[in-house]
């Protein structure tokens, strides 16, 4: 599953299955930065990215997105394996417009990725952002993440935000699956979202 | 050796030694993004070094997942390259805990890039964040670094942070070596994971 650096060839020399399944097979498929699955979102209000195979040094999540809710903006946050209970922190910093921004909140029951424009917003507005975890499969260490979102609920001043998030979750499980999700409503046409794996040597 | 896009070959055509060495070996070795150290520790542990690095991609990614063993509630990481210990180092720090807060270090001995809790802090608490460095292997300008960092050692208000970082390296060498190292004198716990990627040019 680590990569493997890949050796020279001399003049003649013959290619290998071994040079397939090692230096070819195993480095595209699992040695580099891997997406390992990609959904378009259309019509769902969650998606869940599921068996999230362990042995990796992290993963990274990427949302492309926009709500049906008749708002301007919608919280976007996500789920662990399920997990619907008390077991999340977060603690943001931001701006919107000139005003500086940050909040924090203990014990919620679900933690931060990013948020969405809705469908108050300026037409075609999307928004959302990425998430990085490593040490996502460890189970001696409750999990902790990185987020930066962007998103445009207007076209006049204080209408854009920017965030740093940092995301906390209680629990030592090895993560297995990872679920963004809107409060209401579902996601609009061209809503993407996008797993990939970032592998070890 | 930067990305080179692969042909279509015809049928019937020779699969030869240059189709090997450019593309298989050289864009899986330099011309993507691929990881070139990794790092999980087995016994605590002050730094953490990737050396022999590559010179010929296009950007540093280092990922790390940690925890100190200093008798205090948080301490920092830092980063050094090529061992320079000189007093080469600014950095800016941004960060919200509870409240909007910024701190400086100039002329230092390596560069802040993150934050994470020691053995006061809460149980089971490991911090992790990103660090990245684009034209490490220039030998003609100073480099840069930009990291982000989620820091947590307690359960109740101002005991979590989200940090953002710049940093500079006032050297024009080629970055060869990539160093953690735990602030306060501490060293990371056994199991904190360091992971190095290089990202491919074209």
């Amino acid at each position: 599953m680590p990569f493997t650096t890949v050796p020279d060839k001399a003049t003649g020399a013959v290619f290998t299955e071994a040079n397939w399944d090692t230096d070819i097979a195993a480095n595209l498929n699992t040695g580099l930065v891997v997406p390992t699955a990609r959904v378009m979102a259309s019509g769902l209000s969650q998606v869940d990215f599921s068996s999230i195979p362990g042995g990796y040094a992290a993963i990274l999540l990427t949302g492309y997105a926009r709500s049906t809710q008749a708002v301007t903006a919608a919280a976007m946050n996500m789920r662990l394996n399920g997990d619907t209970g008390a077991t999340y922190d977060r603690c943001y910093m931001g701006a919107d417009g000139s005003v500086e921004d940050n909040a924090e909140a203990f014990a919620i029951t679900a933690g931060p990725f990013a948020s969405v424009p809705g469908a108050s917003s300026p037409a075609d507005s999307y928004g959302g952002g990425w998430m990085l975890m490593p040490a996502y499969d460890q189970t001696d260490r409750h999990k902790s993440w990185t987020c930066m979102s962007y998103w445009k609920r207007t076209n006049v001043a204080a209408g854009q935000t920017c965030r740093f998030e940092a995301g906390f979750w209680r629990n030592l499980a090895a993560v297995t699956s990872v679920s963004p999700f809107i409060p209401a409503g579902t996601f609009a046409a061209e809503s993407v979202f996008n797993l990939y794996v970032l592998t070890t040597v | 050796m930067p990305f080179t896009l692969v042909p279509d070959v015809a049928v019937g055509a020779s699969f030869t030694e240059a189709m090997w060495d450019t593309y298989i070996k050289g864009n899986l070795n330099d011309g993507l993004a691929r990881p070139v150290g990794h790092t999980q520790l087995g016994s605590a542990a002050a730094t953490v070094t990737f050396s022999s690095l590559p010179g010929t991609m296009g950007g540093l990614l280092g990922i790390w997942s940690a925890r100190s063993d200093l008798v205090a509630l948080t301490t920092t990481v830092m980063l050094r390259f090529n061992g320079d210990s000189g007093t080469t180092y600014d950095y800016q720090r941004a960060y919200a805990q509870a409240s909007l807060n910024a701190t400086e270090g100039l002329t230092q001995t390596s560069a802040n890039i993150g934050h994470l809790p020691g053995t006061t802090g809460v149980a089971n608490a490991w911090s992790s964040g990103f660090v990245f460095v684009p034209s490490y292997a220039s030998g003609s300008v100073h480099k840069t670094t930009y990291a982000l960092n989620a820091q947590k050692w307690g359960t109740t208000t101002a005991m979590l942070q989200v940090n953002a970082y710049q940093a500079i390296w006032e050297s024009t060498a080629a970055i060869t070596s990539f160093q953690f190292l735990c602030g306060g004198g501490a060293n990371f716990l056994t199991g904190s994971r360091f992971t190095l990627f290089g990202l491919g040019l074209v």
